[in-house]
């Protein structure tokens, strides 16, 4: 089992324990990983840009932007919304995809959770794709290919990405 | 003519008027087309990622480059389920009743060739896989009785409607097991998250029952990537992030592996596989085109601009096509003349290949937004 599928397994394991959803994540055997997405999903805007952490630099409304390193989409903070909020109106997913990218300021691996914003038409702003560690859809952990709009009341309609920091790797 | 009075003017004009036929009143009707796709026509799915839920296929000859018609496929559009015969084909769809909210319907819609008129529905269960389209993210069985679609919800299911019949034939679940490749008249393999695949059957009734399942067939630090081509009726190729061949038979009890190769050899200088469809195989020659580029593997999803050309039967790369323009879908005809078709996702352009000598012979260009999956006529039914 390697770093991935641990990380993935013990969020599953708190997604279990958190969510109501339970029996649906269960059948997954630890393939799908819930992030806790604070704040969400209501976050008042003049809180919500641009939501980077003291320990972190960079702009986050660019695909090169440390914790995009394996996103696929829409950025939400060209969207109305942030690395961490979701734009007004949407209702953030429950399950997701996970990368581990490291923070150039403190050379760090943290494990980032690529939550999909969903209910509203593509943003269609500021196109980013990277794949590192990605992996192939049949290993879904970690598959950006997917459309990630699961799990929600208000379908599978995708608008924007998010990139939420999970905790260190390590 | 300054020396023309006017009525002279006049009379002039009737006169040049008569000395051509006067345009007569046309009837406006709708074009039909052939029973059955000419080979060389080909049909482009658009997820349209931009505007999701207006996905839609072109209809492209390309021999002359005409754009021919089109279909709607809905929210995440995949790609068409065509028959071998060419004459019909199935779309399926996901929609919502308010457009972008609303209820939820999946839909699998029949077509025929000649109109591409919507005709009958099997309503499906609201769980379709929505993402990017691979090869294996629904498919038709040989004989175009039954569609399988692959569901991600994230519990993991496979759809199946019979054509026959005209109707579902029920959801089977699939846990910890993804995409449908056929490898027989009513088997089908799945590609499972340990690097294992699992085999089903489906009975004359098109219910579905698991069977075998491998060992896993490949290390899970370099993977086989869901983006296969299929190579006889019972086998498949798989390609690892690091460009790796692997062919897996289904014919067995279980999945096996019957070939290991390398596209790039021992000394790969950074050459990767990549793209979305980055392979093509052609069935007549035994012959594999292969979208390739350099880059690390972060990159295997990242358009190439060159194709090289396999005999698959030695192994050995027999030519080179260097492409005018990057591609990250690549597909061949499968007739004796054939053509190599290339697009790349996000440019709204068909190029065409003579996929023999590699000269390039027309592109057709404002084709849509973000061009995925390319589906050639099937040809020798």
């Amino acid at each position: 089992m390697n770093r991935l599928d641990r990380i993935a397994e013990r969020l599953a394991r708190q997604a279990a324990r958190g969510i109501s959803r339970r029996g649906l994540l269960a059948r997954l055997g630890g393939l799908a990983a819930a992030a806790s997405v604070p704040a969400l999903p209501v976050a008042r805007a003049q809180a919500q840009t641009p939501k980077q952490q003291p320990g972190e630099k960079g702009d986050p409304s660019s695909c090169d932007y440390w914790r995009y390193c394996a996103i696929d989409g829409f950025l939400c903070s060209c969207c109305g919304g942030s690395v961490s909020t979701c734009p007004p109106g949407t209702e953030p997913s429950p399950i997701t995809w996970v990368g581990t990218c490291r923070n150039p300021v403190d050379g760090k691996d943290y494990v980032i959770s690529y939550n999909d914003c969903c209910g509203k038409a593509a943003c269609g702003r500021c196109i980013c794709n990277r794949n590192e560690g990605d992996t192939p859809i049949y290993q879904p952990q970690g598959a950006n290919d997917l459309n990630w709009c699961l799990g929600t009341q208000s379908g599978v309609v995708y608008n924007c990405s998010t990139a939420v920091v999970l905790g260190a790797a390590s | 003519m300054p020396g023309l009075r006017p009525l002279t003017l006049v009379a002039a004009l009737l006169l040049a008027g008569s000395a051509t036929a006067q345009l007569v009143p046309e009837e406006l009707v709708v074009e039909s087309l052939p029973e059955k796709l000419p080979p060389h026509w080909v049909w482009v799915n658009d997820v349209a990622f931009f505007n999701m839920s207006d996905g839609r296929a072109y209809l492209i000859d390309a021999d002359t480059g005409r754009f021919m018609g089109m279909v709607s496929g809905g929210y995440s559009h995949l790609k068409l389920g065509i028959d071998r015969r060419g004459d019909r084909f199935v779309v399926p769809g996901t929609y919502y009743s308010r457009g972008t909210r609303g209820e939820r319907t999946d839909v699998l819609t029949f077509y025929a060739t000649k109109n591409l008129e919507p005709g009958s529905e099997i309503i499906l269960p609201p769980k379709k896989y929505s993402g990017l389209p691979f090869v294996g993210t629904s498919n038709l069985t040989d004989d175009g009785r039954f569609m399988i679609i692959y569901n991600f919800t994230p519990e993991q299911s496979v759809t199946v409607a019979d054509l026959e019949r005209k109707a579902l034939v029920g959801e089977f679940e699939t846990p910890g097991c993804a995409l449908i490749y056929p490898v027989g008249p009513r088997r089908f393999m799945m590609q499972c998250g340990d690097g294992s695949m699992q085999l089903a059957n489906l009975t004359a009734d098109g219910r579905v029952t698991l069977g075998g399942v491998s060992k896993p067939l490949w290390d899970l630090d370099n993977p086989a990537t869901e983006r296969a081509v299929r190579i006889s009726e019972s086998r498949w190729m798989f390609f690892t992030f690091d460009s790796d061949v692997i062919v897996v038979d289904g014919s067995g009890d279980q999945p096996k592996v019957v070939e290991k190769w390398s596209l790039v050899g021992p000394k790969p200088d950074g050459w990767r596989l990549g793209g979305l469809q980055p392979s093509a195989y052609h069935a007549a020659t035994g012959t594999l085109y292969a979208v390739m580029h350099q880059g690390g593997r972060e990159t295997r999803k990242d358009p190439g601009q060159q194709v090289w050309v396999f005999d698959v039967r030695t192994r050995k790369k027999i030519r080179q096509i260097d492409l005018a323009s990057p591609a990250t879908s690549i597909a061949v005809s499968e007739d004796a003349k054939p053509l190599l078709y290339a697009a790349q996702f996000g440019v709204p352009s068909l190029h065409v290949y003579d996929a023999l000598n590699g000269q390039k012979l027309r592109s057709i260009d404002q084709l849509g937004q973000t061009l995925t999956y390319i589906q050639p006529a099937p040809v020798g039914q």
